[in-house]
């Protein structure tokens, strides 16, 4: 992004209605351009939020981290260059060069990176802290040949390599990829001397623009795809398993089809980290399953569910796919060798993220990894991720035998065994619940996003309470999968986010909610900040069966219509901490 | 208006986006009450980025108009008649 470019999209006006959201920009150097880039990165990813960039002092890093964490709960970016560490690794200080200076500086550092790393702890305790450690060049502080790294250079570079490593073990810390970076902005490019000297800002216009669209991408994250749909021939594995047969088809270095091997590698990586992955093929059924039961595969049989196999478009066994898994196609990602599949499937799916595999271009095959790689990037793992894709097909069998039961469909959920376990606290406990609340679409209250500052001040309010639901039957568990936000007085309780998995439907958890709400605070009413979204209609026919009424916006529902209107609930529960 | 003039005027208005065209020939560091030594230094880098010239540090100072940075401009691209 150019400067003009910038600062024409920072200077748009932004909507009456949209959302106040700040970010605290952190630096010692003279921000200027950087503030610029990193409010039109911002403006561009959060299109209906009206982001602002706060700062502190110039040259005074540690006092602005002091006094923000003594202020409010904005997201914070760190942004450390050399100076930071010790003024003499900076351009505008005089304070020596001299090798007698140089264990000195390195003391310094070493001090420095010590109370950097506790006020970054401190901050991270109620915000996302983004950190973009020293960016430019070392100034030329060794009396030895640029060729030849100093071991003053290299203490500080390890001093500096350390506190990542820590910092990137913080909860709420995100640590810029150096290595992205690198690829994105040439070391020899960053640095602007002129600039530095002139107005204190040490960048190029090309550093800071690269720096400022990473650096807001780690402020607001987007969200992972959730699901990965998979042609077989020449994409899982090289060759036609109809025409070369199930030994004919190939993956690894030997075959010189390593690219497919590495592409089930990701897949398996991916499944690993919660991602479901389904396979639609062209193709004769029993000779896929039997290449699938090849005992040389590197992904996991059982990690590919549902697998689509028939001569029908493309775009059906999608269908089926996202059916099974229900889940949004702009949440999906397909991908097939054949330009003329993807085409089909992206006409079904406009929203689906349809990528072409490049068969027989290794170094395309690679570069096309690292993208599938970053479509799937989050945060944090949590234990949810690991039971994911198995509880996913636990609930297909679950509907599977509700339909082939004998049994009414009460006396199937009776036959559950379910156990609910409620969770009320009023402290976020860890990433999951912020998690849901920001990738949960179906069984939204209001389709509201938040940012961990957002969330936290939320919980900070008189009353406020965080309701966390966990479940599991004798199919198996299916971990955290429904999130309530909100206050409660005598009288009523307010929801202001309710949110739960769409693997969780169709077990009347949502009813025992309610249920478990208006028993533990004896409350006559209960008011839903709801709003219609394009998506949650699940929810909406939720409210209708127990409300007797679509709501339109927000709304109550007391405590004799619910009890008259729910159906029998048979779950045990289980309270787990009230805070 | 000639090229330059008009592309100078452009990143007048990126700089300045409350002035109009005429408004941007006319104005000085004293005639725009947002025009600051932060400004200088957007308005350098704005014109540099469009031009693809660096102007040095030293004529920062007497870029004080519209019509002293059009002069410092024609000089460094060699456009000065």
């Amino acid at each position: 992004m150019k400067l003009a470019e910038a600062l024409r999209i920072v200077q748009q006006p932004t909507t009456a209605d949209a959302e106040q959201t700040s970010v605290y920009l952190a630096c010692g150097f003279m921000p200027l351009h950087l503030i610029t880039f990193l409010e039109a990165n911002l403006r561009q990813l959060l299109p209906h939020k009206a982001a602002k960039i706060e700062t502190g002092i110039y040259g005074d890093l540690s006092g602005n981290l002091d006094r923000l964490n003594k202020g409010d709960a904005s997201d914070l970016v760190v942004v450390f260059e050399w100076s930071d560490f010790d003024p003499r690794l900076g351009l505008r200080s005089l304070g020596g060069w001299g090798p007698e200076s140089l264990p000195d500086i390195v003391s310094d550092v070493r001090s420095s990176t010590a109370r950097f790393l506790e006020l970054i702890q401190l901050a991270a305790k109620s915000r996302v802290v983004v950190v973009s450690l020293p960016t430019l060049p070392l100034p030329p502080i060794s009396y030895q040949a640029n060729e030849q790294a100093s071991i003053w250079q290299l203490q500080v570079w390890d001093m500096i390599g350390g506190l990542a490593v820590e910092l990137a073990g913080i909860a709420n810390v995100r640590v810029l990829n150096r290595q992205q970076l690198d690829k994105a902005s040439p070391l020899s490019e960053r640095l602007d001397v002129k600039s530095d000297f002139t107005s204190g800002f040490p960048y190029s216009l090309k550093h800071a623009s690269t720096l400022a669209q990473m650096l807001a991408t780690l402020v607001r994250l987007p969200q992972p795809k959730k699901g990965l749909i998979t042609d077989l021939d020449d994409t899982l594995w090289r060759g036609l398993v109809g025409e070369d047969g199930v030994e004919g088809i190939s993956w690894g270095l030997d075959q010189q089809s390593q690219s497919n091997a590495l592409y089930q590698q990701t897949l398996a990586a991916l499944a690993a980290s919660g991602a479901l992955v389904g396979v639609a093929s062209k193709n004769d059924h029993a000779l896929v399953m039997s290449a699938l039961g090849r005992d040389d595969l590197i992904i996991r049989r059982d990690d590919l569910f549902p697998i689509e196999v028939s001569w029908q478009p493309k775009s059906e066994s999608v269908r089926r796919i996202l059916a099974v898994w229900n889940v949004n196609a702009d949440s999906i990602v397909f991908v097939d060798d054949s330009p003329h599949e993807v085409a089909e499937v992206k006409a079904a799916f406009p929203t689906m993220e349809c990528l072409v595999f490049p068969a027989g271009d290794d170094q395309a095959a690679y570069e096309f990894l690292e993208k599938l790689r970053n479509l799937f990037a989050k945060d944090a793992m949590s234990a949810e991720d690991a039971i994911r894709q198995e509880s996913i097909r636990r609930s297909s069998e679950l509907h599977d035998a509700a339909r082939h039961s004998a049994y009414s469909h009460d006396e199937f959920l009776q036959n559950l065994e379910a156990e609910i376990t409620l969770t009320l606290t009023n402290e976020i406990v860890d990433a999951r619940a912020l998690e849901l609340i920001n990738k949960t679409n179906q069984f939204n209250l209001n389709g509201r996003r938040l940012t961990s500052a957002e969330f936290q001040t939320m919980l900070l309010r008189p009353n406020a309470f965080l309701l966390v639901t966990s479940y599991k039957d004798k199919y198996g568990p299916l971990g955290r999968i429904a999130v309530m936000l909100g206050t409660q007085n005598e009288q009523q309780v307010d929801v202001d986010v309710w949110v739960m998995s769409c693997r969780a439907f169709s077990r009347r958890i949502e009813h025992k909610i309610l249920e478990y709400l208006f028993d533990k605070f004896g409350v006559s009413e209960i008011n839903f900040a709801f709003e219609s979204t394009e998506r949650n209609s699940p929810l909406q026919e939720f409210f209708h069966s127990v409300a007797g009424q679509v709501p339109q916006q927000e709304f109550r529902i007391d405590r004799e219509t619910f009890f008259s209107n729910k159906p029998a609930l048979q779950q045990r529960v289980k309270e787990l901490a009230y805070a | 208006m000639p090229e330059l003039q008009a592309r100078l005027v452009n990143c007048f208005a990126t700089v300045f986006p409350a002035l109009d065209e005429n408004e941007i020939q006319l104005s000085s560091h004293t005639s725009v009450a947002n025009w600051d030594s932060l400004a200088t230094v957007t308005l350098v880098s704005v014109v540099e980025e469009e031009f693809g010239i660096s102007i040095p540090a030293e004529d920062f100072e007497y870029m004080i108009s519209f019509d002293l940075v059009l002069d410092v401009l024609k000089r460094r691209t060699g456009s000065g008649s």
